[in-house]
């Protein structure tokens, strides 16, 4: 009897415990629309960093002159009305009438006067330095007129003008950079509510916006998700409205939940450093060992394979094919092992090599998996991959530091602009891994070339040059993968992973 | 009881400033943090005046000596990331992880010690087996794969509970539970061992004789005497359990210190990561502390001296 | 920690031994057994459990459930990973990666471990404050967070990550045998060997070491199990063994991403992982309830 109370007691216990109390969930409304992104912001000003996530949040609370809309890939005035070259260094930019901050101060050209000197002084948006060293002036003409001077022709112009993002003066005067980080005050479709660290920023519709509101949004809530499965698992249970960065593993099980995956084609373009610099000597220097990389790699079992056919080919060039300069004559080096190990024989390497092939871990889509791959590949024409996987804060600064060498498997992702993505090769930049003094002579001709036309010819050369010798292994283009609801409509990232909310709505299907 | 304690914080001062400085060294071994901050495409100038800003150009042992004369003025830095005091940011957070934290405990302890008394007192029966096995499960699943699965199962197909987030008792029951299996685990191994050893003593059968209901005596007098190892277990595995929240609030995107910690070690954000370490150690001795105070409650004959 | 009582005479010792003998007879124990015996041979001669290359690839052929037969008409018992790899190759020949770093780990903590619990315990005074300082550091800093910060420092060599696993829970086995120490130093047959003039370091090794062994035997294998999952907790945070070389635990966090397209990617070398620690723990209960005398003495 007295055990048999205890028998009883021990499983009213263990009843207990086991079953938790469910309270009903916190609802969102209806009109909330959730995103969720990898990372919280550290600051809501858009020009305090370069990272997406942090831009993404911050841009739908101050705005910049102009954005160039994926949808159309066309330059489209924000808070300006258009702009004209004086001379080819030159610009008038007019600016929109009648807008203001939500604090009330108004929208003109002091406020464009300020926001610009803020971004050209490098001690306050130290990260924005390259595209500050742009501009040499900037003078208010009238309320609604600023004249902007560079040092030079740039023929980047529109981008560097996008980046800057407008400020209200007195506000930002009053809390410097990182009060203004905390507490954003602008002239864009929201403002801020709450922000919780690490947790949610919660913003709600700016009532006196100047342009067309969103429907059905009222509020925004961003949810930093770290976790890829976790974030995926979530849109597809219908706990967000967008979420970014979506594995492409998930994809397929999301679109069978009913919500909508949008691929966007990345600016982030994959290869493998195959170091030529004179500080890093190996089989590399040799460009028949090179060009037998480059026959090596199954391009289409990479794209086909590990990524469903959500990566696109490159055609043998570092430049998209909607770019200027993209060269339609040059093709993908085949995938040809035989010919590989005839090239290693011919450069004197009949039984191979070992070398040592770096790559992140945790930094690029897929990367330890593609880097695998890749080993293997290497490994059956007879080039013995000793492979050193990288932290993905180790490999980043291995690869500013030249240290990611002789092979290293990288994702450079640089602005929208033939210049700034072939300079990144330039013997003399921070990380690049060639050393060809033709590949310089080209980029600098390129540079200073405002004429679009004859541009495009300089960096078809280019590109043909580079395929040539196989400067690098190219690999494939990116495809970044979001998620949304049914309900959300014309959601549209741009390939540097940054998406306004222009446009959005939410609701009928 | 105050001059126990006392002597036994001043002991443990040395140990914590022994992690400060091991921090200190393996953090800055791990190279200039620099590019981390900055645009790869950022220009030489900012790179120096990122480096001036945050004393990172001057000499190891100079940096060294700074940190010591403000750490011991309770100045730990400021963030490299948000240019912050990193013990501001590390305070923010702490809520959400003690919350994490206690509620880990609370399920571990809830479960785990009626478990744990259970196999005991049915050693050797299938109940007892089945009660191992359990208990060597939750010991052998990764913490994160725990994590994921119940993601996917009860918040994905079952629709019971948010996928992560802190919204709510909800969205606790996922983290925690995950957090708390391998604690669970493992006191039920040391509570069911530690009964097994007193529950044939004399003073049990004594109990018994008196005529006392069974779970008068194995609650109060065989789990009373048994409970100081449970006790001890729990507090060192504080350690553990602040390790595993590292991966459990990535996993629940869970705003708390573990998270802030592994962005720390990834961005090499070196202040942020001595604010955490020293948050964990502090916590860490400040459990082991309790334990030996709950001693002297669950058993008169422990005397704190 | 538990086992503070267990003070085995060395006839006790022999008789855990005839007692371990005796409960391979109850079935647990068997499989438990006959699972570490398979392990220990799957390190050793993998080949004779697969003919499969543990890594050779075929994109084409990737995530497939169990029983896939490829085009070249080679049965994949357990399926393909995420590259195409033999899921039950990798899981043979992870046994010996995984083994050779949770055992390494383990020795290595246990080296130091107890050389400074012996230490302690016997030498007591100063020297034994300041071990209790080092334990006591050690235990409250994260094992997960040492092993990041010092892997960014050491790169991912296999060496480098036995051993930070190693001096992250080297304080266990410190604690554990400085308290049978302090209980065996005044024990009659210690003293007498005092008495007849032996040095310390002959005491220590000669009388101390052997009556903890088996102490020192159990706190191993519950280790053991620890590292297996720190070295799956590693692989997650992308600090673990490098690829190619497969790991249990590093298939896990990989196939992990593949849960909701090919689940059975994750959950083979998890099985794996649980039925190896479910032996191991078997195994390490049995010793600790054989070695408490009292407990012998309740069942005989």
């Amino acid at each position: 009897m007295k055990r048999r109370s205890f028998h009883a007691l021990a499983l009213a216990a263990g009843l207990l415990a086991s079953t938790a109390i469910f309270p009903a969930f916190a609802q969102n409304a209806p009109s909330d629309l959730i995103v969720a992104q990898a990372f919280d912001p550290t600051s809501l000003w858009p020009n305090f960093n370069t990272a997406s996530d942090e831009i993404n949040a911050g841009a739908l609370i101050t705005e910049p002159l102009f954005w160039t809309d994926p949808k159309t890939n066309k330059m489209m005035p924000v808070l300006a009305l258009g702009y004209e070259m004086e001379d080819d260094t030159t610009i008038l930019v007019s600016l929109r009438q009648g807008v203001s901050f939500t604090n009330g101060e108004p929208f003109n050209a002091d406020a464009v006067v300020a926001s610009f000197t803020n971004f050209m002084n490098p001690d306050v948006a130290p990260a924005y330095g390259r595209y500050a060293s742009v501009f040499e002036s900037i003078e208010k003409v009238d309320d609604n007129t600023v004249r902007i001077k560079t040092k030079s022709p740039y023929p980047a112009l529109e981008l560097a003008l996008g980046k800057v993002y407008i400020v209200p003066p007195a506000y930002w005067a009053e809390v410097g950079a990182d009060g203004f980080g905390a507490k954003p005050v602008g002239t864009g479709p929201f403002k801020l509510e709450e922000w919780r660290r690490d947790d949610r920023i919660v913003m709600t519709r700016n009532e006196t916006y100047w342009g067309e509101p969103l429907k059905g949004i009222e509020r925004v809530i961003l949810r930093p998700v770290p976790d890829d499965m976790a974030r995926a698992a979530g849109i597809e249970a219908g706990e967000f409205d967008i979420a970014t960065n979506i594995p492409i593993a998930n994809a397929a099980a999301i679109e069978a939940a009913g919500k909508k995956i949008v691929e966007v084609p990345s600016y982030r373009i994959f290869s493998l450093e195959l170091s030529n610099l004179e500080m890093h000597p190996s089989p590399m220097h040799d460009k028949l060992v090179r060009q037998a990389v480059n026959y090596a790699i199954d391009k289409d079992g990479i794209i086909d394979g590990l990524f469903e056919g959500r990566a696109k080919h490159l055609n043998g060039q570092l430049l998209r094919s909607n770019q200027v300069g993209y060269n339609p004559d040059l093709t993908d080096y085949p995938y040809d092992p035989e010919k590989a190990k005839e090239l290693l024989a011919e450069a004197g390497y009949p039984d191979g090599f070992e070398i040592d092939f770096r790559f992140p871990s945790g930094r690029y889509v897929q990367d330890q998996e593609v880097a695998t791959a890749i080993a293997g590949m290497l490994e059956a024409v007879g080039i013995r991959p000793n492979m050193i996987q990288l932290e993905a804060g180790e490999f980043l600064r291995q690869l500013v530091g030249r240290e990611l060498a002789p092979i290293g498997y990288v994702g450079l992702g640089p602005a929208d602009d033939p210049d700034l993505q072939m300079s990144q090769y330039r013997s003399d930049w921070r990380y690049s891994y060639v050393s060809d003094p033709e590949v310089d002579r080209l980029i600098d001709a390129g540079a200073a070339e405002m004429d679009s036309g004859k541009r495009a010819v300089i960096y078809q050369e280019l590109s043909k040059y580079m395929r040539d010798q196989a400067s690098v292994a190219y690999l494939f283009q990116n495809v970044d993968l979001y998620a949304t609801g049914s309900d959300v409509q014309g959601f549209l990232p741009r390939g540097d992973q940054l998406w306004m909310l222009y446009g959005v709505s939410v609701g009928d299907k | 009881m105050g001059k126990y304690l006392l002597t036994r914080l001043l002991y443990v001062l040395p140990s914590l400033l022994g992690v400060l400085i091991i921090c200190f060294f393996l953090t800055r071994l791990s190279g200039d943090p620099t590019h981390l901050f900055m645009p790869v495409d950022a220009t030489d100038e900012a790179l120096a005046a990122f480096r001036a800003k945050h004393g990172l150009d001057r000499s190891l042992p100079e940096q060294f000596w700074l940190f010591v004369y403000n750490a011991l003025q309770g100045d730990f830095g400021n963030s490299l990331r948000f240019s912050v005091p990193a013990m501001n940011l590390v305070a923010e957070r702490l809520p959400a992880t003690l919350e994490l934290a206690m509620a880990t405990l609370l399920i571990a302890v809830t479960i785990g010690i009626p478990l744990g008394v259970m196999a005991a007192y049915w050693r050797g029966r299938p109940i007892d087996t089945g009660i191992r096995y359990l208990a060597a499960l939750g010991q052998s699943v990764p913490t994160f794969y725990w994590g994921i699965v119940s993601i996917i199962v009860l918040a994905l197909w079952m629709r019971l509970l948010p996928t992560g987030g802190r919204d709510g008792l909800t969205s606790l029951v996922l983290p925690a539970t995950t957090l708390a299996t391998t604690m669970m685990a493992l006191i039920i191994r040391v509570t069911r061992s530690s009964m097994l050893n007193v529950i044939e003593q004399d003073y049990i059968r004594t109990a018994r004789a008196k005529g006392q209901t069974e779970f008068v005596v194995v609650v109060r007098h065989a789990l009373g005497n048994s409970i100081i190892p449970v006790i001890t277990v729990i507090a060192l595995q504080f350690g553990v359990l602040l390790g595993g929240v590292v991966v459990t609030e990535t996993v629940f995107s869970w705003p708390g210190v573990g998270r802030l910690a592994i962005q720390a070690i990834y961005a090499r954000d070196y202040p942020v990561v001595q604010a955490v370490v020293l948050f964990f150690a502090v916590v860490f001795v400040f459990a082991n502390l309790v334990a030996d105070v709950l001693y002297s409650f669950v058993d008169p004959r422990v005397r704190l001296k | 920690m538990t086992q503070t009582n267990t003070v085995p005479s060395p006839s006790q010792r022999r008789g855990v031994w005839r007692g371990m003998l005796k409960q391979i007879r109850r079935p647990g124990v068997a499989i438990a057994v006959a699972v570490v015996i398979m392990l220990v041979a799957m390190s050793i001669f993998p080949g004779l459990f697969t003919s499969q290359d543990p890594n050779l690839q075929s994109i084409l052929s990737r995530l497939k459930g169990p029983m896939f037969e490829d085009r070249s008409g080679v049965l994949h018992v357990l399926g393909t990973d995420q590259l195409g790899r033999d899921i039950w190759a990798r899981i043979v020949y992870g046994a010996r990666t995984t083994l050779i770093v949770s055992i390494g780990a383990v020795l290595v903590s246990a080296a130091l471990g107890i050389f400074l619990g012996l230490i302690g315990g016997y030498v007591g005074g100063v020297t034994d404050a300041v071990i209790l300082r080092l334990i006591d550091m050690q235990l409250a800093f994260p094992v997960i967070l040492l092993v990041i910060g010092a892997v960014a420092v050491t790169g991912q060599s296999l060496a480098a990550l036995i051993f930070l696993m190693g001096l992250a829970s080297w304080p266990t086995f410190a604690r554990v045998i400085r308290s049978e120490v302090l209980t065996l130093r005044d024990r009659e047959f210690v003293e007498a060997a005092r008495s007849i003039g032996a040095t310390q370091s002959r005491i220590i090794l000669r009388h101390i070491v052997p009556n903890v062994l088996s102490v020192i035997m159990v706190v191993a294998t519950f280790e053991l199990s620890t590292m297996i999952l720190i070295e799956a907790t590693l692989s997650f945070l992308g600090v673990g063994v490098q690829p190619p070389t497969p790991t249990w635990g590093g298939m896990i966090s990989e196939g992990q991403r593949y849960l909701s397209q090919a689940w059975t990617v994750s959950l083979f070398p998890g099985l794996v992982i649980s039925i190896t620690i479910l032996a191991i723990n078997t195994l390490g209960d049995e010793l600790r309830d054989l070695l408490d005398p009292r407990l012998a003495r309740t069942e005989n």
